[in-house]
Formats: C-alpha cells, sequence, structure tokens
C-alpha cells in the first residue's frame, strides 16, 4: 500500500511538473522591444525595506505578538513577489541571451553567454533563497540570515551597465562624426 | 469487438507514423546530431512495432520481440534523459555541480525505493513471467519518472522552460512515463484494470507523448536572432540588493 502510494505520488507529481514546462506562464520574448514591454519592474526600495532587519525588530518591538505576525507575513508575502518577478526578469534575460547567441557576431555570443550564466546563478540562488522566506512566512518571529545571492545579481546588474556603457561609446562616434 | 479493434488500430498506427515524421524533421533540421539517443528511440520504436505487425499473434516470437523491444525502449529513454540534461547544463559549468548533486540523490532515492519495491512482493497471478516482466518494467518506469521530476523541477525552476526541442522532449517522456507507471501499479499490484483495458491505454499514453513531440519538433519556430542586448537602470537594484545583504550578515 505505501509503494501504491509513492507511486501515485510520483506520478501525479510528474504530470503536475509537465503542466509547469507545458504552460510555463513565462511571456514570449522575441526582440528587445519585448523585453522592455515585459520584463516587470521591481521596486527595489521597497524590496529593502520589506526585509530591513532593523524594521523587523522596530515591528516587533511596537506590535503585539500576534499583528507582528499578521504584518511581517503580509511582509514577506509581498518580498516573495518580488522575488518572483525578479525570477521572471532573469528567465526573460535568458531568453534574450539564447537568441542573441544564435547570430555571428562572436562578441554579442560571449556577452549573451555572461548575461545567460548571470541570470541562470540568480535563478539557482533564488531556488535558496525562496524557501528560507517561506520558512519565516511560517515562523515569523525566528531570526535567521539568508545565503548570500548578491554576487549573482551584481554580477548580471554590473554586466548589463557594462553593456549600457558599452551602448554609450558606440554612440560617441557617430556623435563625434556628426 | 469492432470498435475496440478500431481503437487499438489507430493507437497503433497514429504514433507509428508521427515518430517517422519527427525522424524526417529530426534529420532535414540536422537534430539527429544533437539528439542522437531520442532520434535513436524515435527509429527504434516504429521499426519495432513494423516488425511485430508480421510476426504471428500470439506467439512466443511476437512476445520475445514485444518485451526486448521494451526494454530496449526503456533503456533509451533513460539515456534520452541523461541526453536532455547533459544538452541543457553543458554550457554552464556551475550548473553541473547543481545536476550532478540531484542526479546523485535522485539515483539513490529512485534505487531505494526500487529496491524496496521489488523485495517487498513479489509477483502474483496466473502468469508469473508476464507478472514478472511487468513489476520489473514498474520499477524501471519509477526510476525514469523521479529522474524525470528532478529534471523538470530544474527546468521549470530555473527558467528554462521556454519552447524548445529539450522541453518538449522532457514532457512528452513525463507525460508517458507516468501514465505507464500508474497503468503498471494499477494492472500488476492493484488488479484494478483488466488486460483488455490495460492494452488500450497503455498506447494511448503512449499517443499523448508522441502527440506532444510532434507539437514541439514542427510546431517550434526558427527564431531569429536580436541584434544588441537591453541596457536597464537596475543598477541601482544591484546597490541597495548588496546593501540589505550586508545587513542581513551583519545580524
Amino acid at each position: 500500500m505505501v509503494s501504491t502510494l509513492i507511486v501515485l505520488c510520483a506520478t501525479v507529481l510528474a504530470l503536475f511538473l509537465v503542466g509547469t514546462i507545458l504552460r510555463p506562464r513565462l511571456p514570449e520574448i522575441r526582440t528587445v522591444d519585448d523585453w522592455e514591454a515585459k520584463k516587470h519592474e521591481v521596486d527595489i526600495g521597497a524590496f529593502r525595506i520589506l526585509l530591513d532587519p532593523a524594521e523587523e525588530r522596530y515591528l516587533r518591538d511596537s506590535l503585539s505578538p500576534s499583528e507582528f505576525r499578521f504584518y511581517q507575513r503580509q511582509r514577506l508575502g509581498l518580498a516573495l513577489r518580488s522575488l518572483e518577478l525578479v525570477g521572471k526578469n532573469a528567465a526573460m534575460l535568458i531568453k534574450l541571451g539564447q537568441l542573441a547567441k544564435l547570430g555571428a557576431n562572436p562578441m554579442l555570443a560571449k556577452e549573451a553567454e555572461d548575461l545567460i550564466n548571470g541570470a541562470l546563478r540568480l535563478r539557482v540562488n533564488l531556488l535558496r533563497v525562496q524557501p528560507y522566506l517561506w520558512l519565516k512566512w511560517f515562523f515569523p518571529r525566528w531570526t535567521l540570515s539568508l545565503p548570500a545571492f548578491a554576487m549573482p545579481y551584481e554580477e548580471l546588474l554590473s554586466y548589463l551597465s557594462r553593456v549600457r556603457q558599452q551602448r554609450q561609446w558606440d554612440v560617441k562616434p557617430d556623435l563625434l562624426a556628426a | 469487438m469492432r470498435l475496440s479493434h478500431a481503437v487499438t488500430l489507430v493507437l497503433w498506427f497514429v504514433p507509428l507514423a508521427l515518430q517517422c515524421v519527427i525522424a524526417v524533421v529530426m534529420s532535414l533540421r540536422r537534430l539527429t546530431r544533437r539528439f542522437p539517443v531520442f532520434f535513436s528511440y524515435t527509429i527504434f520504436l516504429p521499426a519495432r512495432d513494423a516488425v511485430l505487425a508480421y510476426l504471428p499473434y500470439p506467439g512466443p516470437r511476437y512476445s520475445r520481440v514485444y518485451w526486448w523491444g521494451e526494454a530496449g525502449a526503456v533503456l533509451l529513454s533513460l539515456g534520452v534523459i541523461a541526453e536532455t540534461i547533459r544538452y541543457l547544463v553543458a554550457p554552464y559549468r556551475f550548473l553541473r555541480v547543481v545536476f550532478r548533486v540531484f542526479w546523485i540523490v535522485g539515483v539513490i532515492a529512485a534505487a531505494s525505493a526500487l529496491a524496496i519495491r521489488v523485495w517487498s512482493k513479489g509477483p502474483e497471478g496466473s502468469d508469473l513471467v508476464l507478472e514478472s516482466i511487468i513489476l520489473f518494467e514498474r520499477s524501471a518506469r519509477f526510476l525514469q519518472v523521479c529522474l524525470l521530476i528532478a529534471v523538470i523541477y530544474l527546468i521549470s525552476r530555473l527558467g528554462l522552460a521556454w519552447r524548445s526541442y529539450p522541453v518538449g522532449i522532457t514532457a512528452g517522456f513525463g507525460i508517458y512515463a507516468a501514465l505507464d507507471l500508474a497503468l503498471l501499479e494499477f494492472r500488476a499490484h492493484l488488479h484494478l484494470i483488466t488486460d483488455t483495458v490495460f492494452a488500450l491505454l497503455r498506447p494511448a499514453a503512449y499517443n499523448l507523448a508522441v502527440l506532444v513531440w510532434t507539437f514541439y519538433f514542427l510546431g517550434c519556430r526558427s527564431e531569429t536572432s536580436v541584434q544588441s542586448l537591453p541596457s536597464n537602470d537596475m543598477a541601482s537594484w544591484n546597490h541597495a540588493l548588496t546593501e540589505y545583504i550586508h545587513k542581513w550578515y551583519r545580524r
């Protein structure tokens, strides 16, 4: 009976997961314009406040335990939603990177490779962070530290700023010529 | 009775034809080098079915070809999982470690469950050989489903679930392996379905998988390359995020 239950659970889980990859709930990305139109704007300031330990301490000291649990869960819920959107942005960047690699431009392909690596690292780290935040959601008064996930995003973002700088350099000769 | 025969015929012919089409498409698009094991699988099963069509049924030769074919198909499908994962992971060195850990955990978990399942209950019923084969196949399918769960979970969580050939291949195998495992459980362990129903539903599950592969292999349009990569204001994001992480570390 136990083995039957295991088998049926595995079956249901496999079918559910197949459903998630057949309908990945990711917008279609074919061009950079698609990315610009479909990317999610995540307010990092709000995200920072939501998970600020000082804010958390202040709330813990000023609210009753039940109120604290309620508001902390609200904050964590929003933080998790932000991370979900950041994850979707990373997935869209992966797709753009894959499309850029199709071209014949080796420099662009190299940049795309870096972009994909950064975005994938971010997704891996989100896999580590999100369970922690869920744990905190279930036990709001529990204080625990997070694994590092700043570096990958840092890499991804610094890469993007490098691209922007590169673009500016590309534009300058045009301006000089004009 | 005639309807049942017609359904059986359709369920036999549709995947045979579609897999031949997939094989042709793969050859034309030069995908045979990228997915050699899946291509072999796509060729192998129609070839076995074509051979079976010329063998007398029921008979020992038919049975031998069928069950050896099943064993070969299971082995090839395990190879396809490995091929898909290699295709997805190979370009990203850091992911290989993550996937290796998942593989090890998955294989250990599946092997343990497999051992428990094999030792817990032996074959029973009138045809012990057939029951033994079905029990063995059920165990192999269980292993396959465990591996597919790990692979599909990672594809989904890493944001790689864009419409592509490896995703289609994995999804098709996921559907078939899961449904087949459930059917084998209902037939061999619980004895809830008859041989006739089992013989109809099993190819139906396989038809579903072939339809998914067809959809992906015929439906995947060639994509055009983008000429630039986006820039945005995420540098401020990065700064704030790093600041936040440092706060966490100071706790």
